[in-house]
């Protein structure tokens, strides 16, 4: 092998890329050719430079994010969610049968009680109706 | 397989894939925006082309070629042959070694500097010393993803060392002055 073969191997014998006999021969060349020696501790330290992994660009938190969210949702998924807004609970509704009951019986008892005051609400209501006729009549005039 | 158990199994394969991704795109479009945009976009059409990928091959190398391709696209064909190395400058035969001790340059050189010297360096040169130095692929899988043989893939990787090693002692010499 001469040099210049030497140098067309090189970076393929660092990376272990040569078959067994052509990696036999570059050896047999750098034992005996201090260029080419010389060749190879260039590459070498261009090498160890290139590994060291702050040379590498980190990946900016958000594009994971990004990512995702462009990704096409997949059509079961839309039919799943779609389908989840219309199907309630099946305890929703006696839930809420059960809650107008309580407040009803509530109201019962409180009006029971005496708590609501009959007349003052008896006297709205007369004052309601009253306006509402008034304006009937202003209407008509 | 249905769209969910697709979804599922592309986002394991690929999503760990990210750090490649946008690292080989960072260098290839040297800006942070671009970069992202491109990931993206690589993402989108990985999962457009999912079907085509055949469990078992080189998950890595089917999208980092995907990765590659969508970069290539994106920096245009006027831009792409401004940055390419010609052909006749790839045949050529590896000139003046000459090189200085390489103590002193893995001394003297810093994270920016050697950055600075892979960024000056032509796209085709920059992604073959990418895709060996930094993602670690064999010569086998950059043919597979750059679409170029094997020895092009030696022949580039040898211009591309020799010139960084004589931009980063340019740096060096200039640094000492």
């Amino acid at each position: 092998m001469n040099c210049q073969e030497c140098h067309d191997y090189i970076d393929a014998y660092i990376d272990n890329e040569l078959d067994i006999s052509s990696t036999i021969l570059v050896k047999q060349h750098l034992r005996d050719c201090l260029d080419c020696q010389q060749l190879l501790e260039s590459r070498k330290a261009v090498g160890a430079l290139l590994h060291n992994p702050q040379i590498r660009f980190e990946v900016p938190d958000s594009l994971l994010g990004r990512v995702q969210s462009a990704l096409p949702v997949p059509r079961s998924a839309v039919k799943q969610r779609s389908s989840s807004r219309l199907v309630l609970p099946w305890f929703t509704i006696p839930l809420a049968l059960a809650a107008t009951i309580a407040v009803m019986l509530g109201l019962a008892f409180l009006n029971q009680e005496g708590v609501i005051d009959r007349s003052q609400g008896n006297a709205l209501a007369q004052e309601a109706i009253s306006s509402h006729v008034r304006s009937l009549h202003e209407r008509r005039l | 397989m249905n769209d969910e158990q697709t979804r599922t199994r592309f986002e394991t394969l690929l999503l760990p894939l990210m750090k490649d991704a946008y690292n080989l795109t960072r260098w290839l479009m040297k800006n942070q925006e671009d970069a992202e945009d491109m990931v993206q976009e690589s993402y989108l059409r990985a999962y457009r082309f999912f079907g085509t990928f055949h469990e078992g091959t080189n998950c890595r190398a089917w999208f980092l070629r995907i990765v590659r391709n969508t970069c290539y696209t994106a920096l245009g064909d006027h831009d792409l042959k401004q940055k390419q190395v010609p052909l006749d400058s790839e045949a050529d035969e590896i000139e003046d070694t000459s090189p200085l001790p390489s103590v002193s340059l893995s001394k003297k050189a810093t994270v920016e500097s050697v950055r600075e010297a892979i960024a000056a360096l032509p796209v085709d040169f920059r992604e073959v010393v990418v895709l060996r130095e930094l993602e670690g692929l064999s010569y086998k899988e950059i043919s597979a993803v750059s679409g170029i043989p094997l020895g092009t893939v030696m022949s580039r990787l040898a211009r591309a060392r020799h010139q960084l090693y004589l931009l980063l002692s340019d740096r060096k010499q200039h640094d000492q002055l």
